[in-house]
């Protein structure tokens, strides 16, 4: 997950919402899906608030 | 026997009648053919009078100038005419005939009338202008193109000349360090002799032309001397000569009053040799000043461009300086602003990415409780059918309903290895092959 985009990873974070709300979706897949879904939101929040950190970093040496 | 008288009495009856017909003297008109001043002093003539054909006389007689009259005669003329009487001359002279028994007859010269002389050299002179002007030949020469700043010439001139030094002098020694090349063509320049010495040194200056000799013009020149000396100029053959000549011709035979046809036929023609060197130095002075004047025009105009540029280049470099702070203060607004934008974007940006993940998340918790809400629904349906007697929904978790052959099978002793049967499970069924029977 390292290397992945955080477009990449909030793509894959909505197809897996829209999995877990899909009633075809089986039960003992979800736990996998919300794990990983779990993972994708922390490295999305992660990578948000890395740039947040360096923009405002760049901004503030100007 | 005839009568007769001796020659001596006869002749002296001559004498007598010529002095009873011609006491006193009388004013003849006629043309000096010779003259010859003899070494005792008197002047020997023989007047002519010329008929209908130019060399045929229809009279002659010799005429004298006594030593004691000469003086007074030949100043006389020289006064009024500024010439010496020579031959070829028209003169009126005041005669005392007389007759010598020995020497026939012979007119003593008294007194001459230099106005008359003077008019009949104008005559001529006239009749030569005017032949010329005809012959269109007054402007031919001075039509040719003058070199504006004449350099080379040929110099036609005695080598005596007073003139010639004079003239060299003025053009070498000129006080400005202008250069010229002369060559001297020497003629005679006064007397019978002059034109066509003249015109042979012109025939020689069109001889060096024709190998390659280039002059500016030809310069004509003898200084000062009598009025006499210079009737040479009023010839008609060396004026054509002039007037024809391929090069500008500039004459200058010094004298102050007369303007000979020379003059007129010339391109130019200026009082004296000095004079003419002085036109051609002026012409180069003139010159020297014109560029000496553009110099310093060049000179102040550069200075005044120079200062221009320089005076544009401070304006230039002060608009550049105060451009450059302005343009500075322009962009580091600008920056500023973009910083602004930036940062208040990244804000916005990261706070609704923060708010779309939240939603997302909220949408995955959401699912999971719905999603398990609709499982344990369907549990709870299963439930109930189950309890409504279904034996199949009755199951637990993890049993199964046996049938063979249809029919429930109750205990594992009534099956037998090889029997096929039917697992009933909650959501579906699966058909075995018993290999084994272990009882209990």
């Amino acid at each position: 997950m390292e290397n992945l985009k955080y477009e990449d990873a909030l793509g894959r974070l909505e197809k897996i919402v829209a999995e877990i709300e899909d009633p075809k979706t089986a039960v003992g897949d979800i736990p996998a899906k919300v794990k990983e879904a779990a993972g994708l939101l922390t490295y999305c929040r992660k990578m948000l608030k890395e740039s947040e950190e360096s923009i405002g970093r760049i901004l503030d040496e100007q | 026997m005839r009568e007769y008288v001796s020659l001596s009495r006869l002749l002296q009856g001559v004498k007598g009648a010529v002095a009873t017909a011609l006491p006193s003297p009388v004013w003849v008109k006629a043309e000096i053919h010779e003259l010859r001043v003899h070494a005792n002093g008197h002047c020997y003539m023989e007047l002519v009078e010329k008929g209908s054909g130019r060399d045929v006389f229809s009279a002659k007689v010799s005429a004298v100038i006594w030593r004691s009259r000469r003086p007074l005669v030949e100043a006389a003329f020289h006064q009024g005419t500024g010439r010496r009487l020579e031959a070829g001359m028209t003169v009126l002279v005041q005669v005392r005939v007389q007759y010598s028994e020995l020497y026939g007859m012979s007119l003593s010269i008294e007194d001459i009338d230099p106005a008359f002389t003077l008019g009949e050299v104008e005559l001529a002179r006239q009749r030569t202008l005017e032949r010329l002007t005809r012959e269109g030949l007054l402007d031919r020469n001075g039509s040719l193109p003058m070199p504006g700043l004449p350099r080379r010439f040929a110099l036609i001139t005695s080598e005596t000349a007073a003139g010639y030094g004079d003239f060299m002098n003025h053009l070498y020694d000129n006080g400005y360090g202008f250069r010229f090349y002369t060559k001297l063509y020497p003629a005679p320049m006064q007397g019978a002799a002059a034109p066509a010495g003249i015109m042979d040194a012109l025939n020689s200056v069109l001889d060096d032309l024709a190998e390659g000799a280039r002059y500016d013009a030809v310069l004509l020149l003898r200084g000062g001397g009598a009025v006499a000396d210079l009737v040479c100029f009023d010839d008609y053959e060396l004026a054509v000569s002039i007037a024809t000549f391929p090069l500008p011709v500039m004459v200058a035979v010094g004298h102050e009053r007369d303007r000979h046809i020379c003059d007129m036929v010339a391109a130019r023609s200026l009082k004296t040799p000095t004079a003419l060197a002085d036109f051609i130095v002026d012409a180069f002075v003139a010159e020297d000043a014109s560029l000496t004047a553009l110099s310093d025009r060049l000179r102040s105009s550069v200075a005044l461009r120079m200062e221009n540029l320089r005076l544009r280049q401070e304006q230039t470099g002060r608009r550049l300086q105060s451009g450059t702070a302005m343009r500075c203060r322009l962009e580091r607004s600008r920056m500023d602003m973009l910083r602004m934008r930036m940062k208040k974007g990244a804000a916005l940006r990261s706070g609704n990415e923060q708010n779309g993940l939240n939603v997302l998340w909220m949408r995955v918790r959401s699912g999971v409780v719905l999603r398990l809400k609709a499982e344990s629904g369907r549990l709870d349906m299963l439930e109930l059918r189950v309890r409504k007697g279904d034996p199949v929904a009755a199951l637990r978790e993890g049993s199964a309903y046996v049938l063979r052959a249809g029919r429930p099978v109750e205990t594992a002793a009534a099956l037998t290895p090889g029997d096929s049967v039917d697992l009933l499970l909650r959501d579906g069924t699966v058909r075995c092959l018993v290999s084994s029977v272990d009882i209990n």
